[in-house]
């Protein structure tokens, strides 16, 4: 049936053979156009090998990044605990809005802190793939204030991000309401980039020597400002997940092999990350199943051990004030105990000036 | 001639703008699917325009599939347009005619023939319809949609997303353009969403069979289409009634040059004549004809009508091969030994395993929109039949607890679309600990040699991570004298999903200390119930003295309540008759705050058991029974084990005693009855507060024993044996020797439990003498445990030091006289 056109086709192939005949009698001349000597393959290839092997070392004509410091201020050194109160949802933004203006205002002024130009780093705790009433990521309200603070302070950029536990940080930040807020507060938010880890030296490192952490919080030449913005949760493995704890957002690295021994670890990482600014969102705090959450039970909103934005430089501090709001001795708390004896803030916050009022 | 020919040829690019038009539309879908599936856009529509999965999915089930109605629509739209789709829509066939076109260099030189018959893809759909008869889905291999959906979703696209982003990374050093590279690098990482680039198991197998298909290319154009496909060979059986058949007219000079245009090579060489049910439509011949000759219409004179012929022996065939392969490719041994199940996790929603392997058309849309990229395909764990369904392999990537992507996009119903709610309790298997790699356990095991790197054990990732909001991982605590704390892990598997967010994250190098366990069918967990606030129990007033009760107190009942009240040591209490147990907190004028719990059980017995577990201090006359720790009050008071402890302020013992007095003056006074097996206790030299009463395995496995740890129920512990443990004085500076005795409601059962013992004792090597019927054990470190049954009773004293004063105290026991 097909005999026709096989016809046709072994013509075109008696063709083609005699052609090659054809070629390969003038073959030797043929090698400078379409085909390529071998003199010529061992010289490209090794200009092509050089060239690819040596790009990589033009990196090193680059200036190599400096660490960032604790960025110099006029703030006040104290602890300032906010209370607010909102009966009804609708009233929630407005007045958590607020309570950060007035914690920050009291400390000093955003002013005091981020100068014209700078680029402030704000770091939230959006672990977790679940709704802002659950209390297991920072209020959004809580980001969004500081985003407009910030700004108005004249930062150049403003920049949310965080390493999130969920495998995909889509999730969590679109469930948080984070993403949005700050967007719409005029902040960058971006997902972490995995190429972007870089293993430090802690240098006074007591149990960690050296871990990986997100260069773009730790480089000078990247941030200005970072800004601690964690939410006071119960947690299984180190009791409760505050300021220090929430460092964790910003390593990279097998973040489980951290949870054997936890208390002495979360020192050594706050030993390394320069936060400027720790503000603990105890609007909700989480006081049962931590930190993931999920359940309204779980969740105290109450004036007495809630309904609180703590804000200060010193994160000890700030952890101390939340450890007491879980009922929890602040010695107690293991990391918390260890920070205070290394050095990292005052475990005794009313020491270094309390001030507290309510909006 | 020219501008008659560039006049008439709209129909071939109008075709094209079509073709490629579908094709970006497939591309869009499948490279935004999760995005789109979130806005509920029916992203899957492809997958569910393609009739040859239509049919197979339903005829493997035997049901009608709603959700496959635009199948049916391209089905009928075949009667008047005949083979349309595949040169208009198939993303497959566009895919072929793009690579061909690379191909057309080897064509030229290709010397071999290849088997162009055309009748394969006919005998190919027969096979594969009397497979499904027999209820063997191979239909989606073959589909070409869903080759095309899963070979762009699995293969090309985290191929093209790892070389991209390795590639812009290298640029991205170099030093200036470097900065326009990351430009471009944010860009592309947004549009591609490389940010957590996908990866799939056997992406290499599927490229394989893919490079397969288009190498065909190199001798033949659609060569796929030609002869293999079998959607191609549905719809060729159905084109004979189409509106638009090739017709040639007189003006034809057989010059031979659609012939070769020809992609199907459809037309027969005389260029008048068009093999049946091969012409796709694509309208190239009408494109190039010089003539101007080649029309589509209604009528074809019978003489350019080519027919294909089919054998019916080879029909027998194929047939016959279907019947008797199908059944072959259905045995699998898993599936015997494990009752036609073969514990792998199914996504959530996934109807029963027999229906679900019935209906899948392996596609690999739910693995594609698994933000996690937890699903990935079976490879020959579920047999042969099996190859290419979802399976979600947590290591990889768990479920997420707040996602139904998955179960959004599935064609063919496999995977039940479920509301949010309703998933959250859809439990997909359970998670296990696996003793000997988890760190804590280990660590538990370990405890008695362990010095100083004990922190180094307590590890709670698993805890942490559970997404139940109740958490389906809960802590055992276990401290030991030297105040060194284990918090080993179990799983509650009544509320454990399966979702393998633990297994994920478990810091355990290589398998996972905790691996999770398909279960099919899958199964609802218990939902909780809200937490029961009821009023005040009569222990508990609104004041007391100076105290007042803050709030209403809180009543947990039963088992499924503690654990909310408890997070970890639950079962402790549950391993008594546990009724309830009544939390209050008082408060006075100056802010101390005291929290009082007031457990209840249903015999005074095990309200002494709980009691002789959790006190501690010293002992203080209260109740029954009480001991005061520091500021910490344990009262046994009947069927009641109160504790009273401080919460806020800095509260006395003083405070805490007189406290926990006034409430036991408000309970009824009763005679205190302690558990009969204490008489059998010799009493000279016994320490009084170290005695402790249990029941079951799980009180001893908290009291250091052994430098084994016991897995296994050896002692036969349960509900009905009454067990005490409590230590003797050996002298002033020597520590007390451990006596264990043991009740059991018979004597055979006493001996049953006592063989074991001495088993395990032997199997540890421990060097064994008697002396009457007292066996007793010496282990390397020179400790001697003896063991004695005498009727009922079964007594052990544990690693004393001398060998005589271990059967000393268990001789007592027996010339103690009271055994019957």
């Amino acid at each position: 049936m097909d005999d026709g056109r096989f016809k046709i086709v072994n013509r075109k192939k008696r063709n083609h053979r005699f052609h090659r005949l054809k070629k390969n009698r003038k073959s030797k001349k043929m090698n400078s156009k379409g085909k390529i000597s071998r003199r010529g393959f061992l010289k490209t290839g090794i200009a092509v090998g050089a060239g690819v092997y040596g790009l990589p070392y033009l990196r090193a004509i680059k200036k190599k990044p400096t660490l960032k410091q604790l960025k110099e201020h006029d703030l006040k050194p104290g602890i300032v605990v906010v209370h607010g109160d909102s009966a009804n949802a609708n009233g929630e933004e407005v007045v958590v809005k607020e309570m950060v203006r007035r914690a920050i205002s009291a400390l000093g002024g955003m002013r005091k802190l981020v100068s014209n130009g700078d680029r402030v780093l704000i770091k939230p705790n959006i672990a977790w793939n679940q709704a802002p009433e659950f209390a297991a990521n920072t209020n959004p309200c809580v980001v969004a204030a500081l985003v407009a603070l910030c700004k108005d302070a004249g930062a150049r950029s403003v920049m949310v991000i965080d390493h999130t536990c969920s495998a995909n940080p889509e999730t969590s930040y679109n469930r948080s309401g984070i993403a949005s807020a700050a967007i719409r507060a005029g902040a960058k938010v971006s997902y972490i980039n995995k190429n972007r880890f870089r293993d430090f030296v802690i240098p006074d490192g007591t149990v960690l020597k050296q871990w990986s952490f997100y260069e773009e919080m730790v480089y000078k030449d990247e941030v200005d400002v970072l800004i601690n913005v964690p939410i006071a949760k119960q947690h299984g493995t180190s009791r409760l997940s505050m300021a220090l704890k929430n460092v964790f957002g910003m390593i990279g690295g097998d973040r489980g092999s951290l949870h054997t021994d936890i208390h002495p670890k979360i020192a050594d990482l706050n030993k390394f990350v320069k936060v400027d600014l720790t503000v603990l969102d105890a609007f909700r705090i989480l006081k049962k199943n931590g930190p993931t959450g999920g359940r309204l039970d779980d969740v105290d909103n109450s004036q007495e051990h809630a309904r609180r934005i703590i804000v200060s430089t010193d994160p000890v501090a700030v952890d101390a004030y939340g450890a007491t709001l879980f009922g929890i001795k602040p010695k107690d708390v293991g990391y918390i105990r260890k920070s205070h004896e290394e050095g990292l803030g005052e475990i005794d916050y009313t020491s270094i000036g309390f001030e507290e009022f309510h909006v | 001639m020219q501008d008659k020919h560039t006049q008439n040829n709209w129909p071939f690019h109008f075709r094209r703008v079509i073709q490629y038009i579908s094709f970006s539309v497939f591309i869009y879908l499948l490279l935004f699917l999760d995005p789109l599936t979130e806005r509920d856009v029916p992203a899957n529509i492809f997958l569910r325009m393609s009739p040859l999965s239509a049919i197979g999915a339903m005829m493997a089930v035997r049901a009608f599939i709603f959700n496959y109605w635009p199948a049916f629509i391209v089905l009928l739209l075949t009667i008047p347009f005949g083979r349309y789709f595949c040169a208009w829509i198939c993303p497959l066939g566009t895919t072929i005619d793009i690579t061909d076109r690379f191909f057309a260099g080897f064509r030229k030189h290709a010397q071999r023939r290849l088997y162009d018959g055309r009748r394969l893809k006919y005998y190919l759909l027969a096979f594969l319809l009397l497979s499904l008869l027999l209820g063997l889905q191979c239909a989606g291999w073959f589909d070409p949609i869903s080759i095309a959906t899963s070979v762009f979703a699995m293969s090309i696209h985290p191929y093209i997303i790892h070389l991209g982003d390795s590639l812009f990374v290298y640029l991205e050093h170099i030093p200036l353009l470097g900065y326009l590279f990351s430009f471009f690098h944010a860009f592309f990482q947004k549009i591609l969403f490389a940010w957590h680039a996908p990866f799939f198991r056997s992406h290499g197998i599927l490229l394989f069979a893919f490079v397969i298909i288009i190498a065909f290319g190199m001798v033949l154009r659609r060569y796929w289409c030609r002869n293999i496909c079998p959607m191609g060979a549905l719809f060729a059986l159905f084109s004979d009634w189409s509106f638009f058949k090739r017709n040639v007219s007189s003006t034809c000079t057989s010059c031979g040059l659609c012939v070769g245009k020809c992609g199907m090579g459809a037309i027969e060489s005389d260029g008048k004549s068009t093999k049946e049910g091969e012409c796709i439509l694509c309208m190239t011949c009408r494109n190039v004809c010089p003539e101007q000759s080649v029309t589509f219409k209604r009528f074809q004179p019978s003489l350019q009508k080519h027919t294909i012929s089919l054998s019916r022996r080879a029909f027998v065939v194929s047939g016959i091969a279907g019947a008797a392969i199908a059944p072959f490719l259905k045995l699998n041994y898993r599936k015997k030994i494990n009752k036609e199940t073969v514990s792998i996790i199914r996504p959530p929603g996934a109807v029963n395993e027999k229906e679900f392997i019935a209906r899948c058309i392996r596609c690999g849309e739910c693995m594609k929109v698994c933000k996690t990229n937890g699903l990935h395909p079976v490879l020959l764990e579920y047999g042969i039949e099996g190859i290419w369904t979802p399976q979600l392999i947590p290591r990889i990537g768990y479920c997420d607890y707040g996602c139904v992507l998955c179960t959004r996009v599935c064609p063919s119903g496999a995977i039940k679309p479920l509301p949010l709610e309703e998933k959250r309790w859809v439990a997909l298997g359970k998670a296990r600990i696996d003793h000997n790699r988890c760190i804590p356990w280990v660590g538990y095991s370990r405890l008695p040699e362990l010095k100083k790197e004990w922190q180094d054990f307590n590890c709670g990732v698993c805890e942490e991570v559970c997404p139940v909001p109740t958490k389906a991982i809960h802590f055992n605590t276990y401290v030991d004298e030297q105040g060194r704390e284990i918090r080993r892990p179990f799983v509650r598997e009544d509320v454990c999903v399966g979702c393998g967010f633990c297994e994920k994250v478990c810091p355990v190098l290589g398998t996972s200390a905790i691996v999770v366990e398909g279960i099919q069918p899958q199964t609802t967990v218990k939902k909780e119930r809200s937490v029961k606030i009821v009023s005040s129990g009569n222990f508990l007033p609104k004041t007391l003295g100076k105290w007042k009760r803050i709030a209403e107190p809180r009543i947990y009942e039963g088992g499924e309540r503690l654990y909310e009240y408890m997070n970890g040591g639950a079962e402790l209490y549950l391993a008594y008759s546990f009724i309830r147990v009544t939390n209050a907190e008082y408060g006075d004028d100056t802010g101390k705050r005291i929290s009082i719990d007031i457990w209840e059980f249903e015999t005074a017995e095990d309200a002494f058991g709980v009691f002789t577990k959790d006190r501690a201090g010293i002992g203080i006359s209260l109740g029954n029974r009480a001991s005061l720790f520091e500021n910490y009050l344990f009262v046994w008071n009947d069927v009641y084990c109160i504790r009273v402890a401080p919460w806020e302020g800095s509260i006395s013992g003083g405070e805490i005693t007189s406290f926990g007095k006034s409430i036991i003056d408000l309970m009824p006074y009763k005679k205190e009855i302690l558990p009969d097996i204490v008489r059998y206790l010799p009493e000279d030299s016994l320490v009084k507060e170290s005695l402790k009463f249990f029941h079951e395995k799980i009180i001893l496995d908290n009291i250091y024993i052994s430098d084994n740890f016991i897995e296994e129920n050896v002692f036969h512990l349960s509900k009905q044996t009454d067990a005490l443990i409590a230590e003797y004085k050996t002298g002033e500076e020597a520590a007390p020797l451990l006596l264990l005795l043991i009740k059991y409601p018979d004597r055979d059962a006493a001996s049953i439990a006592f063989e074991a013992v001495v088993k395990l004792w032997r199997s540890w090597g421990e060097k064994e003498t008697h002396s009457n019927a007292i066996h007793t054990f010496q282990n390397e470190n020179g400790y001697f445990t003896s063991w004695l049954q005498e009727k009922h009773l079964l007594a052990a004293t544990f690693l004393s030091p001398k060998k005589e004063e271990g059967e000393e105290l268990l001789r007592r026991v027996l010339q103690n006289g009271k055994i019957e």
